[in-house]
Protein backbone atom coordinates (compact mmCIF):
# COMPACT_ATOMS: atom_id res chain seq x y z
CA UNK A 1 0.00 0.00 0.00
CA UNK A 2 1.15 3.47 -0.82
CA UNK A 3 0.67 6.35 1.60
CA UNK A 4 -1.05 9.32 -0.05
CA UNK A 5 -1.98 11.88 2.58
CA UNK A 6 -3.56 12.35 5.96
CA UNK A 7 -7.35 11.99 5.79
CA UNK A 8 -7.82 15.35 7.50
CA UNK A 9 -5.98 17.06 4.65
CA UNK A 10 -9.09 16.34 2.59
CA UNK A 11 -12.20 17.93 4.09
CA UNK A 12 -15.51 16.42 3.06
CA UNK A 13 -16.53 17.51 -0.43
CA UNK A 14 -13.03 18.35 -1.60
CA UNK A 15 -10.40 16.76 -3.80
CA UNK A 16 -6.67 17.07 -4.22
CA UNK A 17 -4.17 16.01 -6.84
CA UNK A 18 -1.02 13.99 -6.10
CA UNK A 19 1.88 12.70 -8.07
CA UNK A 20 2.79 9.13 -7.13
CA UNK A 21 5.96 8.24 -8.94
CA UNK A 22 5.08 9.46 -12.43
CA UNK A 23 1.34 8.93 -12.14
CA UNK A 24 -0.99 11.75 -11.24
CA UNK A 25 -4.03 10.82 -9.17
CA UNK A 26 -6.88 12.73 -7.61
CA UNK A 27 -8.06 11.90 -4.10
CA UNK A 28 -11.64 12.70 -3.25
CA UNK A 29 -13.49 12.84 0.07
CA UNK A 30 -17.24 12.28 -0.28
CA UNK A 31 -19.25 12.03 2.90
CA UNK A 32 -16.77 10.03 4.96
CA UNK A 33 -15.59 7.80 2.13
CA UNK A 34 -12.49 8.34 0.09
CA UNK A 35 -11.88 7.60 -3.57
CA UNK A 36 -8.77 7.91 -5.70
CA UNK A 37 -8.82 8.14 -9.49
CA UNK A 38 -6.21 8.63 -12.15
CA UNK A 39 -6.12 12.41 -12.60
CA UNK A 40 -6.51 12.43 -16.37
CA UNK A 41 -9.70 12.33 -18.38
CA UNK A 42 -9.69 9.49 -20.93
CA UNK A 43 -11.14 11.90 -23.49
CA UNK A 44 -8.50 14.60 -23.91
CA UNK A 45 -6.38 14.18 -20.81
CA UNK A 46 -7.64 17.11 -18.75
CA UNK A 47 -6.74 16.91 -15.05
CA UNK A 48 -10.01 15.83 -13.47
CA UNK A 49 -8.96 17.57 -10.26
CA UNK A 50 -9.66 20.85 -12.07
CA UNK A 51 -13.28 19.82 -12.48
CA UNK A 52 -16.25 19.80 -10.18
CA UNK A 53 -17.60 17.39 -7.60
CA UNK A 54 -21.29 17.33 -8.24
CA UNK A 55 -24.38 15.15 -8.58
CA UNK A 56 -26.32 13.89 -11.52
CA UNK A 57 -29.88 13.50 -12.70
CA UNK A 58 -31.32 10.00 -12.59
CA UNK A 59 -33.19 8.68 -15.62
CA UNK A 60 -36.74 9.99 -15.33
CA UNK A 61 -39.95 10.65 -17.16
CA UNK A 62 -40.09 13.60 -19.56
CA UNK A 63 -40.03 16.91 -17.72
CA UNK A 64 -38.96 15.43 -14.38
CA UNK A 65 -35.63 15.95 -12.65
CA UNK A 66 -34.33 13.73 -9.89
CA UNK A 67 -31.02 14.91 -8.52
CA UNK A 68 -29.00 12.15 -6.91
CA UNK A 69 -25.49 11.03 -6.00
CA UNK A 70 -24.52 14.50 -4.91
CA UNK A 71 -20.78 14.64 -4.26
CA UNK A 72 -20.15 11.28 -5.93
CA UNK A 73 -19.83 12.47 -9.49
CA UNK A 74 -16.70 14.15 -10.80
CA UNK A 75 -17.24 16.30 -13.85
CA UNK A 76 -14.30 16.98 -16.13
CA UNK A 77 -13.29 20.65 -16.48
CA UNK A 78 -13.32 20.33 -20.28
CA UNK A 79 -16.44 18.98 -22.04
CA UNK A 80 -18.06 18.17 -18.68
CA UNK A 81 -18.00 14.36 -18.89
CA UNK A 82 -19.30 12.79 -15.67
CA UNK A 83 -17.44 10.03 -13.78
CA UNK A 84 -18.47 7.89 -10.83
CA UNK A 85 -15.82 8.68 -8.22
CA UNK A 86 -15.91 5.14 -6.78
CA UNK A 87 -15.58 3.14 -10.00
CA UNK A 88 -14.04 5.66 -12.39
CA UNK A 89 -16.66 4.72 -14.95
CA UNK A 90 -18.27 7.48 -16.97
CA UNK A 91 -22.00 7.85 -16.61
CA UNK A 92 -22.58 8.08 -20.37
CA UNK A 93 -20.61 4.96 -21.38
CA UNK A 94 -19.44 3.03 -18.30
CA UNK A 95 -17.87 0.22 -20.34
CA UNK A 96 -15.77 2.21 -22.77
CA UNK A 97 -15.10 5.62 -21.25
CA UNK A 98 -13.57 5.09 -17.83
CA UNK A 99 -10.72 6.29 -15.73
CA UNK A 100 -8.61 4.07 -13.47
CA UNK A 101 -9.97 3.84 -9.91
CA UNK A 102 -7.58 2.73 -7.17
CA UNK A 103 -8.47 0.70 -4.11
CA UNK A 104 -8.31 2.92 -1.05
CA UNK A 105 -7.71 2.07 2.58
CA UNK A 106 -7.90 4.41 5.57
CA UNK A 107 -5.46 3.33 8.24
CA UNK A 108 -5.05 5.34 11.42
CA UNK A 109 -6.28 8.54 9.78
CA UNK A 110 -4.15 8.21 6.67
CA UNK A 111 -5.20 7.54 3.08
CA UNK A 112 -3.44 4.64 1.34
CA UNK A 113 -3.89 3.31 -2.17
CA UNK A 114 -3.16 0.00 -3.85
CA UNK A 115 -1.45 -0.52 -7.15
CA UNK A 116 0.91 2.44 -7.22
CA UNK A 117 4.15 3.21 -5.50
CA UNK A 118 6.79 5.87 -5.57
CA UNK A 119 7.63 9.26 -4.14
CA UNK A 120 4.41 11.14 -3.43
CA UNK A 121 3.82 14.85 -3.69
CA UNK A 122 0.82 17.14 -3.82
CA UNK A 123 0.36 18.81 -7.19
CA UNK A 124 -0.34 22.52 -7.31
CA UNK A 125 -1.37 24.07 -10.59
CA UNK A 126 0.73 27.05 -11.58
CA UNK A 127 -1.43 30.12 -11.25
CA UNK B 1 6.57 17.98 -0.38
CA UNK B 2 4.90 20.02 -3.10
CA UNK B 3 5.72 20.11 -6.78
CA UNK B 4 4.28 22.16 -9.59
CA UNK B 5 2.28 20.59 -12.37
CA UNK B 6 4.56 19.52 -15.20
CA UNK B 7 4.66 22.07 -17.98
CA UNK B 8 4.09 20.90 -21.51
CA UNK B 9 7.16 20.12 -23.51
CA UNK B 10 8.14 22.91 -25.88
CA UNK B 11 5.96 22.86 -28.93
CA UNK B 12 7.35 20.78 -31.74
CA UNK B 13 4.77 22.09 -34.09
CA UNK B 14 3.50 25.44 -35.32
CA UNK B 15 -0.07 26.08 -34.28
CA UNK B 16 -2.62 28.70 -35.22
CA UNK B 17 -5.52 28.60 -32.80
CA UNK B 18 -8.44 30.07 -34.73
CA UNK B 19 -10.78 30.57 -31.78
CA UNK B 20 -9.77 32.16 -28.49
CA UNK B 21 -12.21 34.16 -26.40
CA UNK B 22 -11.02 37.32 -24.81
CA UNK B 23 -13.75 39.02 -22.81
CA UNK B 24 -14.52 41.89 -20.51
CA UNK B 25 -15.13 41.09 -16.86
CA UNK B 26 -17.66 43.92 -16.95
CA UNK B 27 -19.06 46.15 -19.68
CA UNK B 28 -17.83 49.04 -17.51
CA UNK B 29 -14.35 48.35 -18.90
CA UNK B 30 -15.54 50.02 -22.09
CA UNK B 31 -16.53 53.30 -20.50
CA UNK B 32 -13.11 54.97 -20.88
CA UNK B 33 -13.15 54.09 -24.58
CA UNK B 34 -16.71 55.23 -25.28
CA UNK B 35 -17.47 58.40 -27.20
CA UNK B 36 -19.02 61.01 -24.82
CA UNK B 37 -22.45 60.83 -26.43
CA UNK B 38 -22.65 57.15 -25.66
CA UNK B 39 -21.49 57.57 -22.08
CA UNK B 40 -24.65 59.59 -21.63
CA UNK B 41 -26.63 56.49 -22.59
CA UNK B 42 -24.75 54.43 -20.10
CA UNK B 43 -26.50 54.99 -16.81
CA UNK B 44 -25.40 52.81 -13.93
CA UNK B 45 -28.53 50.69 -14.12
CA UNK B 46 -28.18 50.05 -17.84
CA UNK B 47 -24.75 48.42 -17.69
CA UNK B 48 -25.97 44.93 -16.80
CA UNK B 49 -28.32 45.05 -19.77
CA UNK B 50 -25.64 45.33 -22.46
CA UNK B 51 -24.61 43.59 -24.47
CA UNK B 52 -27.57 41.23 -24.29
CA UNK B 53 -26.72 37.66 -23.42
CA UNK B 54 -28.50 34.61 -24.70
CA UNK B 55 -31.24 33.17 -22.52
CA UNK B 56 -29.84 29.67 -21.98
CA UNK B 57 -28.37 28.45 -18.70
CA UNK B 58 -25.42 26.14 -19.23
CA UNK B 59 -25.58 23.56 -16.45
CA UNK B 60 -21.97 22.62 -17.11
CA UNK B 61 -20.88 26.27 -16.97
CA UNK B 62 -19.81 28.37 -19.92
CA UNK B 63 -16.13 28.39 -19.04
CA UNK B 64 -13.72 25.55 -18.29
CA UNK B 65 -13.91 24.88 -14.58
CA UNK B 66 -10.14 25.08 -14.34
CA UNK B 67 -10.19 28.54 -15.94
CA UNK B 68 -12.65 30.05 -13.44
CA UNK B 69 -11.31 32.28 -10.71
CA UNK B 70 -12.47 32.76 -7.18
CA UNK B 71 -13.26 36.45 -7.82
CA UNK B 72 -15.90 35.45 -10.37
CA UNK B 73 -13.79 36.35 -13.40
CA UNK B 74 -12.52 33.80 -15.90
CA UNK B 75 -9.38 33.08 -17.89
CA UNK B 76 -10.67 35.01 -20.88
CA UNK B 77 -10.85 38.21 -18.81
CA UNK B 78 -7.11 38.24 -18.19
CA UNK B 79 -4.35 38.46 -20.76
CA UNK B 80 -1.85 36.89 -18.34
CA UNK B 81 -4.06 33.83 -17.85
CA UNK B 82 -4.60 33.40 -21.59
CA UNK B 83 -0.83 33.50 -21.86
CA UNK B 84 0.15 31.06 -19.10
CA UNK B 85 -2.77 28.69 -19.27
CA UNK B 86 -3.06 28.53 -23.02
CA UNK B 87 -0.54 30.21 -25.34
CA UNK B 88 2.54 29.20 -23.34
CA UNK B 89 1.31 25.79 -22.21
CA UNK B 90 0.56 24.63 -25.74
CA UNK B 91 3.11 26.66 -27.63
CA UNK B 92 0.47 28.45 -29.70
CA UNK B 93 2.23 30.34 -32.51
CA UNK B 94 -0.70 32.64 -33.26
CA UNK B 95 -4.06 32.87 -31.56
CA UNK B 96 -7.06 34.53 -33.15
CA UNK B 97 -9.17 36.46 -30.66
CA UNK B 98 -12.78 36.26 -31.77
CA UNK B 99 -13.99 39.65 -30.54
CA UNK B 100 -17.50 40.36 -29.33
CA UNK B 101 -20.43 39.86 -31.65
CA UNK B 102 -23.15 40.32 -29.03
CA UNK B 103 -23.47 43.97 -30.10
CA UNK B 104 -25.20 42.57 -33.20
CA UNK B 105 -28.16 41.51 -31.06
CA UNK B 106 -29.00 45.01 -29.83
CA UNK B 107 -32.05 46.82 -31.21
CA UNK B 108 -30.44 50.21 -30.51
CA UNK B 109 -28.10 49.79 -33.43
CA UNK B 110 -26.18 53.06 -33.27
CA UNK B 111 -25.42 52.67 -29.59
CA UNK B 112 -24.34 49.12 -30.40
CA UNK B 113 -21.97 50.50 -33.04
CA UNK B 114 -20.53 52.90 -30.44
CA UNK B 115 -19.94 50.01 -28.05
CA UNK B 116 -18.28 47.95 -30.78
CA UNK B 117 -15.88 50.83 -31.51
CA UNK B 118 -15.00 51.11 -27.84
CA UNK B 119 -14.49 47.36 -27.69
CA UNK B 120 -12.05 47.46 -30.60
CA UNK B 121 -9.98 50.14 -28.89
CA UNK B 122 -10.08 48.13 -25.64
CA UNK B 123 -8.91 45.07 -27.58
CA UNK B 124 -6.07 46.84 -29.36
CA UNK B 125 -4.75 48.54 -26.23
CA UNK B 126 -5.18 45.73 -23.73
CA UNK B 127 -4.47 42.66 -25.83
CA UNK B 128 -3.08 43.05 -29.34
CA UNK B 129 -0.43 45.60 -28.43
CA UNK B 130 0.72 43.50 -25.49
CA UNK B 131 1.29 40.18 -27.25
CA UNK B 132 2.34 39.80 -30.86
CA UNK B 133 1.01 36.23 -30.95
CA UNK B 134 -2.52 37.53 -30.68
CA UNK B 135 -4.51 38.39 -33.80
CA UNK B 136 -7.73 40.34 -33.61
CA UNK B 137 -11.24 40.35 -35.01
CA UNK B 138 -12.91 43.69 -35.68
CA UNK B 139 -16.16 43.79 -33.71
CA UNK B 140 -19.04 45.58 -35.38
CA UNK B 141 -22.77 46.16 -35.07
CA UNK B 142 -23.94 44.73 -38.39
CA UNK B 143 -27.50 46.00 -37.93
CA UNK B 144 -26.41 49.07 -39.92
CA UNK B 145 -23.95 47.65 -42.46
CA UNK B 146 -22.69 51.10 -43.47
CA UNK B 147 -21.68 51.85 -39.88
CA UNK B 148 -20.03 48.44 -39.63
CA UNK B 149 -18.06 49.23 -42.79
CA UNK B 150 -16.94 52.54 -41.32
CA UNK B 151 -15.66 50.78 -38.20
CA UNK B 152 -13.85 48.20 -40.31
CA UNK B 153 -12.14 51.07 -42.15
CA UNK B 154 -11.26 52.75 -38.83
CA UNK B 155 -9.44 49.86 -37.15
CA UNK B 156 -9.04 47.23 -39.87
CA UNK B 157 -5.61 48.52 -40.79
CA UNK B 158 -4.09 47.54 -37.44
CA UNK B 159 -1.34 45.06 -38.32
CA UNK B 160 -2.72 42.41 -35.95
CA UNK B 161 -6.35 42.69 -37.08
CA UNK B 162 -6.98 39.74 -39.38
CA UNK B 163 -10.73 39.51 -39.73
CA UNK B 164 -14.15 40.96 -39.12
CA UNK B 165 -15.86 38.99 -36.34
CA UNK B 166 -19.56 38.28 -36.76
CA UNK B 167 -22.13 35.99 -35.21
CA UNK B 168 -23.39 33.27 -37.52
CA UNK B 169 -26.85 34.48 -36.48
CA UNK B 170 -27.53 37.53 -38.65
CA UNK B 171 -29.06 40.71 -37.24
CA UNK B 172 -32.16 40.49 -39.39
CA UNK B 173 -31.74 39.59 -43.05
CA UNK B 174 -29.73 36.44 -43.83
CA UNK B 175 -26.02 37.06 -44.37
CA UNK B 176 -26.33 36.62 -48.13
CA UNK B 177 -28.81 39.50 -48.41
CA UNK B 178 -27.42 42.36 -50.49
CA UNK B 179 -27.99 44.86 -47.68
CA UNK B 180 -24.96 43.30 -46.00
CA UNK B 181 -22.71 43.95 -48.99
CA UNK B 182 -20.99 47.00 -47.45
CA UNK B 183 -19.55 44.69 -44.76
CA UNK B 184 -17.97 42.32 -47.28
CA UNK B 185 -16.78 45.24 -49.36
CA UNK B 186 -15.05 46.80 -46.35
CA UNK B 187 -13.48 43.50 -45.32
CA UNK B 188 -11.99 43.03 -48.78
CA UNK B 189 -10.89 46.68 -48.96
CA UNK B 190 -8.97 46.21 -45.70
CA UNK B 191 -7.53 42.81 -46.63
CA UNK B 192 -9.44 41.19 -43.79
CA UNK B 193 -11.13 37.82 -43.61
CA UNK B 194 -14.58 37.38 -42.10
CA UNK B 195 -15.07 34.99 -39.18
CA UNK B 196 -18.58 33.83 -38.34
CA UNK B 197 -18.80 32.37 -34.84
CA UNK B 198 -21.47 30.20 -33.30
CA UNK B 199 -23.86 32.07 -31.05
CA UNK B 200 -27.20 31.25 -29.53
CA UNK B 201 -29.16 34.08 -31.16
CA UNK B 202 -30.78 36.66 -28.98
CA UNK B 203 -32.36 40.11 -29.30
CA UNK B 204 -32.86 41.19 -32.92
CA UNK B 205 -31.20 38.02 -34.13
CA UNK B 206 -34.40 36.09 -33.46
CA UNK B 207 -34.78 32.47 -32.41
CA UNK B 208 -32.24 29.71 -33.10
CA UNK B 209 -34.64 27.88 -35.41
CA UNK B 210 -37.37 29.07 -37.73
CA UNK B 211 -39.81 27.32 -35.39
CA UNK B 212 -38.63 28.89 -32.19
CA UNK B 213 -36.55 28.03 -29.19
CA UNK B 214 -35.17 24.59 -28.36
CA UNK B 215 -36.06 23.55 -24.82
CA UNK B 216 -32.60 22.43 -23.73
CA UNK B 217 -29.02 23.42 -24.31
CA UNK B 218 -28.36 19.93 -25.67
CA UNK B 219 -30.98 20.51 -28.32
CA UNK B 220 -29.69 24.01 -29.02
CA UNK B 221 -26.07 22.88 -29.36
CA UNK B 222 -27.18 20.14 -31.73
CA UNK B 223 -29.09 22.49 -34.01
CA UNK B 224 -26.32 25.10 -34.21
CA UNK B 225 -25.13 23.38 -37.37
CA UNK B 226 -28.40 24.26 -39.06
CA UNK B 227 -27.76 27.97 -38.49
CA UNK B 228 -24.37 27.60 -40.14
CA UNK B 229 -25.85 25.61 -43.00
CA UNK B 230 -28.60 28.13 -43.76
CA UNK B 231 -26.17 31.05 -43.66
CA UNK B 232 -23.50 29.38 -45.78
CA UNK B 233 -26.13 28.50 -48.38
CA UNK B 234 -27.45 32.07 -48.22
CA UNK B 235 -23.97 33.51 -48.90
CA UNK B 236 -23.40 31.13 -51.79
CA UNK B 237 -26.81 31.40 -53.48
CA UNK B 238 -26.96 35.18 -53.24
CA UNK B 239 -23.71 35.39 -55.12
CA UNK B 240 -21.69 37.02 -52.33
CA UNK B 241 -18.59 35.00 -53.29
CA UNK B 242 -19.06 35.91 -56.96
CA UNK B 243 -19.53 39.60 -56.18
CA UNK B 244 -16.55 39.63 -53.84
CA UNK B 245 -14.07 37.25 -55.36
CA UNK B 246 -11.43 38.19 -52.77
CA UNK B 247 -13.74 37.57 -49.83
CA UNK B 248 -12.69 34.67 -47.66
CA UNK B 249 -14.71 33.56 -44.68
CA UNK B 250 -14.33 31.05 -41.88
CA UNK B 251 -17.17 29.36 -40.04
CA UNK B 252 -16.05 28.96 -36.44
CA UNK B 253 -17.38 26.35 -34.04
CA UNK B 254 -20.03 25.15 -36.45
CA UNK B 255 -18.66 21.69 -37.18
CA UNK B 256 -17.92 20.35 -40.65
CA UNK B 257 -19.54 16.91 -40.92
CA UNK B 258 -22.59 18.57 -42.51
CA UNK B 259 -20.57 20.40 -45.16
CA UNK B 260 -20.21 17.63 -47.80
CA UNK B 261 -23.97 17.05 -47.80
CA UNK B 262 -24.69 20.78 -48.11
CA UNK B 263 -22.28 21.08 -51.04
CA UNK B 264 -23.74 18.03 -52.81
CA UNK B 265 -27.27 19.27 -52.37
CA UNK B 266 -26.49 22.77 -53.63
CA UNK B 267 -24.63 21.35 -56.64
CA UNK B 268 -27.48 19.00 -57.43
CA UNK B 269 -30.07 21.80 -57.27
CA UNK B 270 -27.83 24.10 -59.29
CA UNK B 271 -27.69 21.63 -62.16
CA UNK B 272 -31.46 21.70 -62.38
CA UNK B 273 -32.44 25.27 -61.57
CA UNK B 274 -29.35 27.35 -62.11
CA UNK B 275 -31.27 29.70 -64.40
CA UNK B 276 -32.91 30.97 -61.22
CA UNK B 277 -29.51 32.13 -59.92
CA UNK B 278 -27.63 32.96 -63.10
CA UNK B 279 -25.11 35.00 -61.13
CA UNK B 280 -23.59 31.74 -59.93
CA UNK B 281 -21.09 31.04 -62.68
CA UNK B 282 -19.69 27.95 -61.04
CA UNK B 283 -20.93 25.03 -59.03
CA UNK B 284 -21.85 26.16 -55.51
CA UNK B 285 -19.32 23.77 -54.00
CA UNK B 286 -16.50 25.49 -55.86
CA UNK B 287 -17.17 28.76 -54.03
CA UNK B 288 -17.14 26.87 -50.76
CA UNK B 289 -13.83 25.15 -51.46
CA UNK B 290 -12.14 28.32 -52.61
CA UNK B 291 -13.53 30.93 -50.25
CA UNK B 292 -14.78 29.20 -47.11
CA UNK B 293 -12.91 27.54 -44.27
CA UNK B 294 -14.12 25.67 -41.17
CA UNK B 295 -12.62 25.26 -37.71
CA UNK B 296 -12.27 21.97 -35.89
CA UNK B 297 -13.63 22.64 -32.41
CA UNK B 298 -15.80 21.04 -31.17
CA UNK B 299 -13.95 18.29 -32.97
CA UNK B 300 -16.21 15.85 -34.76
CA UNK B 301 -15.83 12.56 -32.88
CA UNK B 302 -17.19 9.77 -35.09
CA UNK B 303 -17.31 6.30 -33.53
CA UNK B 304 -14.61 5.10 -35.94
CA UNK B 305 -11.57 7.37 -36.35
CA UNK B 306 -11.33 6.42 -40.03
CA UNK B 307 -14.67 8.14 -40.63
CA UNK B 308 -12.87 11.42 -39.97
CA UNK B 309 -10.46 10.79 -42.82
CA UNK B 310 -13.39 9.84 -45.04
CA UNK B 311 -15.18 13.02 -44.07
CA UNK B 312 -12.18 15.11 -45.07
CA UNK B 313 -12.02 13.20 -48.36
CA UNK B 314 -15.66 14.06 -48.90
CA UNK B 315 -14.94 17.75 -48.42
CA UNK B 316 -12.96 17.44 -51.63
CA UNK B 317 -9.94 19.25 -50.22
CA UNK B 318 -7.71 18.91 -47.18
CA UNK B 319 -7.23 22.67 -47.06
CA UNK B 320 -10.62 23.61 -45.65
CA UNK B 321 -10.12 22.82 -41.96
CA UNK B 322 -8.24 24.87 -39.39
CA UNK B 323 -7.56 24.02 -35.75
CA UNK B 324 -9.39 25.87 -32.97
CA UNK B 325 -9.39 25.34 -29.21
CA UNK B 326 -12.20 27.66 -28.03
CA UNK B 327 -10.17 28.56 -24.92
CA UNK B 328 -11.43 29.18 -22.24
CA UNK B 329 -14.89 27.82 -22.98
CA UNK B 330 -16.20 24.64 -21.39
CA UNK B 331 -15.81 22.49 -24.50
CA UNK B 332 -12.17 23.50 -25.08
CA UNK B 333 -10.17 21.17 -27.33
CA UNK B 334 -6.60 20.34 -26.33
CA UNK B 335 -4.24 20.72 -29.33
CA UNK B 336 -2.25 17.71 -28.11
CA UNK B 337 -5.28 15.45 -28.14
CA UNK B 338 -8.02 16.83 -30.37
CA UNK B 339 -6.63 15.78 -33.75
CA UNK B 340 -6.30 11.99 -33.74
CA UNK B 341 -3.01 10.45 -34.95
CA UNK B 342 -5.00 8.52 -37.56
CA UNK B 343 -5.20 11.76 -39.54
CA UNK B 344 -1.49 11.42 -40.27
CA UNK B 345 1.31 13.93 -39.80
CA UNK B 346 0.86 15.81 -43.05
CA UNK B 347 -2.82 16.44 -42.55
CA UNK B 348 -2.31 17.38 -38.91
CA UNK B 349 0.31 19.91 -40.00
CA UNK B 350 -2.19 21.41 -42.44
CA UNK B 351 -4.89 21.65 -39.80
CA UNK B 352 -2.59 23.09 -37.15
CA UNK B 353 -0.66 25.49 -39.31
CA UNK B 354 -0.57 25.70 -43.09
CA UNK B 355 -4.28 26.01 -43.82
CA UNK B 356 -4.71 28.89 -41.37
CA UNK B 357 -1.35 30.45 -42.28
CA UNK B 358 -2.47 30.57 -45.92
CA UNK B 359 -5.94 31.83 -45.00
CA UNK B 360 -4.73 34.66 -42.75
CA UNK B 361 -1.46 35.31 -44.58
CA UNK B 362 0.77 34.39 -41.64
CA UNK B 363 4.42 33.52 -41.78
CA UNK B 364 6.53 31.60 -39.34
CA UNK B 365 7.82 33.91 -36.58
CA UNK B 366 11.59 34.43 -36.40
CA UNK B 367 13.30 31.72 -34.42
CA UNK B 368 14.86 34.20 -31.97
CA UNK B 369 11.61 35.88 -31.00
Amino acid sequence: MQYLCRADELPDGTMKSFLVGRIRVVAIHAGGTFAVLRDACPHQGAPLSGGRLTGTMLPSGFGEYHLARVGEVLRCPWHAWEFDIHTGRSLHDPECDRVKAYDVAIVEGAVYIEGLSGPTAAVVEVA
Amino acid sequence: MTVTAPKAARARTLIVDCDIHESMSSIAELVPYLAPEWRLWFGQDSKPRVPPIHPYVLTQGGVRHDAQRSDGTTGGNHLDQVQWQHLDTYGITYGVLMGNWAFGAMPQARFAAGLASAYNDWLIEGWLEKDQRLLGSVSVAPQVPQLAAREIDRVGGHPQMVQVGLSIAPSGAPWGDERNDPIWEAAVRNHLRVGFHVQPPTGVQGAPTAWGWPGSYLELRSVFTTIFETQLISLVCNGVFEKFADLKVVLVEGGFAWVPGAMWRMDSSWKSVRSEVPWLRRRPSEYVREQVRFTTQPMEEPPEPRFLNQLIDMLGSDELLMFASDYPHWDFDDPRRALPPTLGDELRRKLFWSNAAAFYGLSEPDAET
